[in-house]
């Protein structure tokens, strides 16, 4: 478990983080959100003791990540701007890898470079941008650590090798310990993949939620009232958020159990109503709006 | 997996990533060594054949151009190398994708870094080590190099490599203080030369404003400060001849081998130690380390300020104020320009930080004020009597021409062996003179200390106090001596202080007491290096006459005598029989060397007529008192002069030449050897007053043919302008001219005659 304490990081004047109080529970994939400049990056390098923090800690299993090698030991760390060492091979960099993880696992390596179709004895520098990302995710993959820290890592990846990417967390996370942290300035790109997401903005989390939690909490629902009387007695009655109307059709984002949305909706008999799948967008909408963000202008 | 484990497989996956320093360090070696080896064999072998060298030269230029530390191209290379390998190795320090790739690895950044150091050095040892046993085993196969030396090429390997891992370990903590790769390389420019350049500043200002100011540069050199210094001070130690001894002295060699490993192991641990301190974000930027830009910033202002001063006060010779100050502002500004754009990689931000510009800016102010109004008292202060332990006092009144072993002026007298050349040397006074009599001493150093605070205003304008005039007749038609003193006090704590005067010794106490210095046992004990020396230091003695010249083994148990007897002469001489009697011929002490066609000159003696000890054990022993020994012998005499052109500039040769008796014996009673003149002559009462006088003195080319010998000698001498003088002669040195009207030579000397050499 990654335990995050009042974290703060400052860049001469800049205030990269503010503060953070986060805790990331394992056995889950866990979604990093902000805008560019929010201070994803930082939050992972801090995170892989890249960094030190100016104030606060992090926390994994009760030991501190900065310059403690044991802790390391159980995170990878995927960059942004994927680096590798000049003028080398992806077989000379899984060598390399080998030499410091304890786990790592050579013939997973050779098997997934097979299966993702890249040449493990060509140079890197030949690679193109999204084969880079393709390669730093294998490598990571098979340092076989508890943690994967990926900085926007499926930016760049074609749809069928996102996929494959995806599958390819979920088989490890079903095989073994594993969690993968994924930063991403996208929220429609984690929507089918993180357990848990924690929104990033200027600095600080707005909020961290896990996503089954918070789709059980909030609901979406289109319906025709039958008057306004009844409309306004299931505004008073439920915790609506949003309400959006086209001529007679209302659509409405309430925050309550299904249940009781539903008993007090079908208490007024409705000319119609359906229950309609909440976006990942439409959910922190709802609830960052709730906490006086307008949240369109911070997630994309 | 264990530790030593990780670090040996770290160490492995660190080679593959310096494939291109290896390359670079495998072909600079080869060049430098085996390559050069290759050549100088060549050239060698062609000069033994053609009878040019000997094998024991060539073994010892072996050794100095080929396979010691001696060797320019090891030395261009260590300095390269060590700064191209540093950088390249810690590359990832300075790029952000590479530091978080090295930093998110499970591995202490201590390790990271003892590993790339490691290798570091590994890159160049194994390449040098390789070329150095190729290349001695190729002087080994041809016989220049002898098998007993090699301990000596083994010492001088490890020296290299020593002062490789120095060179290095500054150029990594360079690394370490910077975040970009030409700020590193800048760093270790700094590294490297910001001692020289301070040195060299410091003697350039001090020597500009004060007049008393005595340079450190004969001493201990402008190069210092510096990893460079230590590095010349081991390959010093490292000298030999390649042949007979191994050459490596451990008294010399002990304190910089001592601080050369002093400076590694510090530039090692601070590196290691500011590692751990190094944020991974300061990749990239200009410093790691936000603490030290004003610190540099400021050392930096002020050298430059106080060096564009300078520049642009010698610069067209104009010498003002103005210009210095105009040099100042200069510097300031475009050092505060450069580095505020170096800081931050944007011109814009050298319109920040004026925190530390004027911080900068009033040290300079301070230290240009302390130099043109000596607000310190620099040029009146003199030590406490009571806290000093004696004086030495290096004049050049007398007796500035001895010759002293180079290996008497050095603090481990073992290492004389490789040393053993002659030269005159004030640092064997200092170190030697014993100066008790602090009475009479600060007399004279208080009238050169008024003097120089009187002239200190004016000094750095060039208008320094008489130099030139050594001895004057005063109005009251006594003498009075002007002469420079190079004053050293031993002080009680051991510290040394120099100063240097002009002194003006016009007036019966000043005389007196340099007289009384002068005749002190400490004075001579001090002055003169033939007192305190050892019958086996030389072999042989020499000398020259009108006859020839002639060396002769007189043996230990004669030179002894010899000492004895000279000891006793000059320590009775006093500095009143200086005024009156010139030196009659000069005896030089001599080495024999490992050459049979040469001998080092260590020691020199005047004998004057006076000496009548000496003169006794000289003429028992068949050896001339008198220079002009075989006059008798001349047939035909030719003086020589140079004519200047109005120019300055080199005219012609004139000559005089007669084989008349009379007339040759007239030009013989008034001409002396340059160097018996250079003794005393400036204190002669007869022929005082050389330098000055040009209408009374000549330097001319005194050429003999010797009766039956078939052979011309000719010696450097003085003519003095005296009545019996042919005709001729006094036509030919002693035109009617005045050095006003004439040019002036390019030796600097105002006058229109000169030595030539007709052979």
């Amino acid at each position: 478990m990654i335990q995050v304490s009042n974290l703060s990081k400052s860049f001469d004047d800049i205030q990269a983080i503010a503060g953070i109080d986060l805790t990331i529970d394992d056995g889950q994939v866990f979604g990093l959100v902000g805008t560019n400049g929010a201070g994803k990056s930082t939050f992972l390098r801090l995170a892989a003791g890249i960094l030190k923090p100016d104030t606060g800690s992090i926390i994994i299993d009760g030991r501190p990540v900065y310059e403690n090698p044991e802790v390391k030991k159980d995170l990878f760390y995927i960059s942004d701007d994927t680096a590798f060492f000049p003028n080398t091979t992806p077989k000379e960099m899984a060598f390399f890898y080998g030499c410091i993880y304890p786990e790592y696992d050579m013939k997973r390596f050779d098997t997934l470079m097979g299966n993702f179709g890249l040449d493990k004895n060509r140079k890197i520098k030949t690679f193109s941008k999204g084969m880079k990302k393709q390669l730093s995710i294998i490598l990571g993959i098979a340092a076989n650590t508890r943690y994967l820290y990926c900085d926007e890592t499926f930016d760049g990846l074609d749809p069928v090798m996102r996929q494959a990417v995806k599958s390819l967390f979920m088989g490890d996370m079903a095989s073994r310990k594993f969690t993968p942290i994924i930063a991403s300035h996208n929220l429609r790109e984690l929507e089918d993949i993180c357990d848990t997401v924690g929104l990033l903005h200027k600095g600080g989390i707005l909020l961290s939620k896990n996503l089954d939690d918070a789709k059980a909490d909030v609901h979406k629902l289109q319906c025709v009232f039958r008057d306004d009387v009844s409309r306004k007695r299931i505004e008073e009655r439920l915790c609506i958020l949003t309400t959006e109307e086209r001529g007679k059709l209302v659509t409405m984002t309430i925050r309550g159990q299904e249940d009781e949305i539903n008993d007090a909706l079908r208490a007024e008999s409705p000319v119609f109503m359906e229950i309609l799948p909440l976006s990942l967008e439409e959910i922190f909408i709802s609830e960052t709006g709730v906490e006086g963000y307008d949240i369109k202008k911070i997630i994309c | 997996m264990t530790s030593k484990r990780l670090f040996a497989d770290l160490l492995k996956e660190n080679s593959k990533r310096r494939l291109w320093p290896i390359a670079l360090s495998i072909s600079a070696n080869f060049f430098a060594q085996i390559v050069l080896a290759v050549l100088m064999i060549g050239r060698y072998k062609e000069r033994i054949i053609d009878g040019r060298t000997t094998i024991y030269d060539v073994r010892g230029a072996f050794y100095y151009e080929v396979g010691g530390m001696q060797n320019v191209a090891i030395f261009l290379i260590l300095l390269g190398l060590s700064l191209l390998i540093a950088l390249q190795g810690y590359s990832y320090l300075f790029d952000s994708r590479q530091t978080d790739l090295y930093y998110s690895l499970p591995v202490k950044r201590t390790k990271l870094f003892d590993v790339a150091n490691l290798m570091g050095i590994i890159v160049f040892a194994v390449p040098y080590i390789i070329c150095h046993i190729i290349t001695v085993f190729m002087g080994l196969s041809r016989g220049y190099v002898e098998a007993k030396t090699l301990p000596l090429y083994a010492a001088s390997a490890l020296i290299v490599i020593l002062v490789y891992i120095m060179f290095y370990e500054v150029c990594v903590l360079a690394a370490v203080l910077t975040g970009h790769v030409v700020i590193a390389a800048l760093g270790c420019g700094v590294f490297f030369f910001l001692g020289p350049v301070v040195a060299t500043l410091k003697e350039a200002l001090m020597g500009t404003f004060f007049g008393s100011y005595a340079s450190d540069v004969p001493r201990s050199g402008l190069f210092k400060g510096s990893p460079i210094t230590l590095s010349t001070d081991l390959v010093n130690a490292l000298r030999g001849d390649g042949q007979y001894e191994i050459a490596f002295r451990f008294g010399r060699a002990i304190v910089p081998c001592i601080l050369t490993i002093l400076i590694a192991v510090a530039g090692y641990g601070l590196s290691r130690f500011l590692i751990t301190k190094r944020h991974a974000e300061a990749a990239g930027k200009a410093m790691a380390f936000d603490i030290t830009k004003p610190v540099i910033k400021v050392v930096m202002l002020v050298v430059a300020s106080l060096g564009g001063g300078i520049t642009m006060f010698y610069i067209g010779d104009t010498r003002s104020l103005g210009s210095f100050i105009f040099g100042m502002v200069c510097g300031l500004i475009v050092v505060h320009f450069v580095i505020e754009t170096i800081y931050e990689f944007d011109f814009k931000a050298s319109f920040k930080h004026f925190g530390s510009f004027f911080v900068g800016t009033g040290i300079a102010a301070v230290l240009l004020l302390a130099l043109v109004f000596d607000i310190f008292g620099y040029e009146s202060w003199q030590p406490m009597p009571d806290k000093v332990e004696s004086v030495a006092i290096d004049d050049y009144l007398v007796f500035a021409n001895l010759h002293c072993p180079m290996y008497r002026t050095m603090d481990n007298p073992e290492d004389n062996l490789y040393y053993d050349w002659g030269t005159s040397d004030s640092e064997f006074i200092f170190r030697n003179m014993k100066l008790k009599d602090m009475e009479n001493v600060e007399k004279l150093t208080k009238q050169g200390a008024i003097n120089a605070k009187n002239n200190h205003r004016v000094a750095y304008r060039g208008d320094r106090y008489g130099q030139s005039e050594l001895a004057v007749i005063r109005e009251d038609g006594k003498t009075a001596y002007n002469t420079i003193i190079n004053v050293q006090w031993n002080m009680k704590n051991g510290k040394k202080i120099r100063r240097t005067y002009y002194v003006d010794i016009d007036t019966d106490e000043l005389v007196n007491a340099y007289k009384a210095i002068y005749n002190s046992d400490e004075y001579k004990y001090g002055k003169f290096p033939a007192l305190t020396m050892e019958p086996n230091e030389i072999d042989k003695i020499g000398y020259e006459t009108l006859s020839g010249y002639f060396e002769e083994n007189i043996g230990s148990a004669k030179m002894k005598e010899f000492l004895e007897a000279y000891r006793e002469d000059v320590m009775n001489q006093t500095f009143d029989d200086l005024t009156k009697e010139l030196a009659s011929i000069e005896i030089s002490g001599l080495k024999n060397t490992d050459n049979p066609y040469d001998s080092n000159y260590l020691y020199n003696f005047f004998i004057f007529p006076s000496f009548t000890k000496t003169g006794e054990f000289l003429k028992k022993n068949g050896i001339s008192t008198d220079w002009k020994d075989g006059q008798d012998k001349i047939v035909k005499a030719t003086v020589g002069v140079t004519i200047y052109t109005e120019d300055g500039e080199y005219g012609h040769d004139e000559y005089w030449t007669s084989e008349n008796t009379n007339e040759i014996n007239d030009v013989l009673k008034y001409t002396v050897p340059e160097s018996l003149y250079g003794a005393t002559g400036d204190v002669n009462e007869k022929w005082r007053g050389f330098t000055y006088d040009r209408e009374k003195f000549a330097n001319i080319s005194f050429s003999t043919d010797i009766e039956g010998s078939n052979e011309t000698r000719s010696l450097s001498t003085l003519l003095f302008n005296e009545k019996g003088l042919p005709q001729a002669v006094v036509d030919l040195c002693f035109p009617d001219a005045t050095d006003d009207e004439v040019g002036q030579a390019d030796n600097g000397n105002v006058g229109w005659t000169d030595c030539v050499s007709l052979r």
